[in-house]
């Protein structure tokens, strides 16, 4: 897919008084792109979501739609449609009358109306609910509805706040393929808000990580994952080694595992290498310490060692071999070598 | 074995009181839950309504069981005028509530921060004023020499001061709607709270205009507990007689009036307890469909 520009955030950013909510940063939304907005709570992920549907003004910066300012449209205006966090469903409604509630404000004829409800009901599966009031349907259902009414209208972008947080864990497994299975469908901007890493990682095409009204990092879930540019986002997702740095003069610094030179700007503060990334085994381009095994723990599929590096054996790592792969190779307390690829290694910044 | 069976006469710390003591402890509380109401509220409700099917003779009561009182009411043609004309000035009354009340509530719900509560508080604190006060301030206000005209004549709408607005059933139908406004205002303003903010960010997210908003969110929603609170309003102004009889003069005639005379000057308490029972019927009928009205709210 190649990315064509459908939003730009240009130096957005939003205080109240003298509280800055979210820093000033700008942002491309690709067309078609599953874009998912990632941070833990009071990280301004809402915010960038209030904003873009016309909820609250930026206080700083233009939004941009197809090169066109649309800062200071009003929300009904827009052709944004939002998933809302509690779905807000017009409970005196019908499901088909909350699902054809956007085209009836456009003054769509009655059956035109009609049919696009009923096709729209289908997509999410739910067309003999069509009678029923939304208090009568369970959550995922009503999620369902609240989907159905925000894509009828075919927005150019569809904005989703938190629309799993409320449904189990099973409903949300199901839900996120939904999803992505209906993105893929319509081919509509989704831009998704989550506090979930996982969610974030399995569903996107690219993730906005947040933290305290920054944008941390942007990227591909395998960048977000693999190549951190901060400690925050090497330690969200999942396990990491993180290893502090010193300076090396000009543009390089030393870590446990050997000098690196950066590419980046920045104050470089630590290195991280993915538990996965290491390895027991010498290979061509790669790189290898000594240490002693500090403990091993059976996981299954999966089997943890932790090394202890170096001569004074300071820092550790954790390395996570497939179970048939490590077996047997190693004992607590034994000298081993580890091994790992410099292009594995990212350098974080503060 | 035998020792986990308690010997009679044996003291079981498990029942440590008596089964007179316990009996009693289990029906006292029911005692209280359903005696208290019965006594202070149902009690005298039978008895005016045990009165009602009495009669008088010679200035006594007759302890007889007699419908007559209703029979009466019935028969003349005056009391059906007064009662009829009582819940249409009462259905009035309440309608002016609802539609100045909704206004008002309106506003103030839109209204953000500090300022909207204290428009809500200010909006009721004529609650914490006594009854008579208020309808003396009314007084003043629709009087030959009151503001209202004072206000018309210095505007140039009126060349001089009218008597119109005093001593009639207007002036009854005007001081019962400014009075028992706030008594409104409660209502819908908690049913207008009552709404999700989610609901109406969702309207105009779906591109309804803010007044499309208002007719196919904001008013539906709210409107049957703004019913509710207008036939509170009604139900208030037909046992009123104390402002008709302070700004209705001869005019003014209402059914609590009517009540009222039968009481203080007929003393004819068993048709007055009649009458009280009709209006009481009324009162029981309104409040039975505003039961309805908030029930069917809220089977969503």
């Amino acid at each position: 897919m190649t990315f064509r520009s459908l939003i730009r955030l240009a130096g957005i950013g939003k205080s109240y008084g003298a509280v800055t909510v979210l820093q000033p940063f700008d942002l491309e939304i690709g067309d078609g792109e599953f874009l998912t907005i990632l941070g833990p709570s009071g990280s301004g992920k809402t915010t960038i979501l209030r904003m873009l549907g016309g909820f609250t003004a930026p206080s700083t910066g233009r939004i941009l739609l197809d090169g066109t300012d649309i800062t200071d449209t009003p929300i009904f205006r827009r052709p944004f449609n939002t998933v809302f966090q509690d779905y807000a469903l017009f409970p005196h409604m019908t499901v088909a009358r909350n699902v054809g509630y956007g085209l009836r404000m456009r003054r769509r004829p009655k059956a035109e109306v009609d049919r696009r409800v009923a096709e729209a009901l289908a997509v999410v599966g739910l067309a003999d609910k069509a009678g029923r009031h939304p208090g009568e349907l369970s959550g995922g259902q009503r999620q369902r509805v609240a989907l159905a009414r925000a894509i009828i209208c075919e927005p150019r972008v569809v904005l989703l706040d938190e629309p799993l947080a409320a449904l189990d864990a099973g409903l949300r497994r199901s839900m996120q393929e939904f999803l992505k299975d209906l993105q893929r469908r319509i081919r509509t901007t989704f831009v998704f808000i989550t506090h979930d890493q996982e969610e974030a990682i399995s569903m996107s095409d690219r993730i906005v990580v947040m933290d305290h009204g920054r944008v941390e990092q942007v990227g591909t879930p395998k960048e977000i994952y693999y190549r951190p540019r901060s400690e925050f986002v090497a330690r969200f997702f999942g396990e990491n080694n993180l290893l502090p740095v010193q300076a090396a003069g000009g543009s390089a610094v030393d870590s446990p595992l050997g000098r690196h030179v950066l590419a980046a700007t920045g104050r470089p503060t630590a290195v991280a290498i993915r538990p996965e990334s290491l390895s027991l085994r010498p290979g061509a381009e790669r790189r290898s310490a000594t240490g002693a095994v500090e403990s091993l723990t059976f996981l299954g599929a999966t089997t943890q060692i932790v090394v202890r590096l170096g001569s004074d054996q300071a820092h550790s790592v954790k390395i996570r071999l497939p179970t048939p792969e490590f077996d047997g190779r190693a004992d607590v307390g034994d000298p081993i070598s580890v091994f790992w690829s410099d292009a594995d290694v990212s350098v974080l910044g503060a | 074995m035998a020792d986990a069976l308690p010997a009679p006469g044996r003291h079981d710390p498990l029942r440590a009181t008596s089964p007179a003591a316990r009996t009693l402890g289990r029906w006292l509380p029911r005692l209280a839950v359903y005696g208290l109401p019965a006594v202070l509220i149902l009690a005298p409700l039978v008895a005016f309504l045990t009165t009602s099917f009495w009669s008088m003779a010679d200035g006594q009561v007759e302890h007889a069981f007699t419908l007559g009182n209703y029979v009466a009411f019935l028969a003349q043609p005056s009391y059906i005028r007064v009662f009829l004309g009582t819940l249409q000035l009462a259905g009035i009354v309440a309608a002016v509530g609802l539609v100045f009340g909704y206004i008002i509530a309106y506003l103030i719900w839109r209204l953000e921060g500090r300022i909207r509560y204290f428009m809500l508080l200010f909006s009721v604190i004529p609650l914490a004023m006594n009854y008579i006060v208020k309808i003396y301030a009314m007084r003043g206000i629709l009087g030959y020499n009151g503001f209202l005209n004072w206000a018309l004549v210095t505007t140039g709408i009126l060349d001089a001061p009218s008597k119109l607005f005093l001593f009639n059933q207007t002036a009854v139908m005007i001081t019962m709607a400014v009075i028992y406004l706030p008594y409104a205002i409660l209502p819908i303003f908690l049913s207008l709270e009552r709404i999700p903010p989610s609901l109406a960010a969702a309207s105009a997210d779906l591109g309804a205009r803010p007044g499309q908003t208002f007719l196919t969110v904001v008013l539906p929603l709210s409107l049957p507990g703004s019913i509710v609170g207008g036939l509170f309003v009604m139900v208030l102004a037909l046992g009123d007689f104390l402002t008709p009889q302070m700004v209705g003069g001869n005019q003014g005639f209402t059914f609590g009036r009517a009540i009222w005379s039968q009481f203080g000057m007929a003393f004819n308490w068993p048709f007055g307890a009649a009458l009280a029972v009709v209006l009481l019927l009324a009162v029981v009928a309104i409040i039975g469909a505003a039961a309805l009205i908030s029930r069917h709210a809220r089977v969503k």
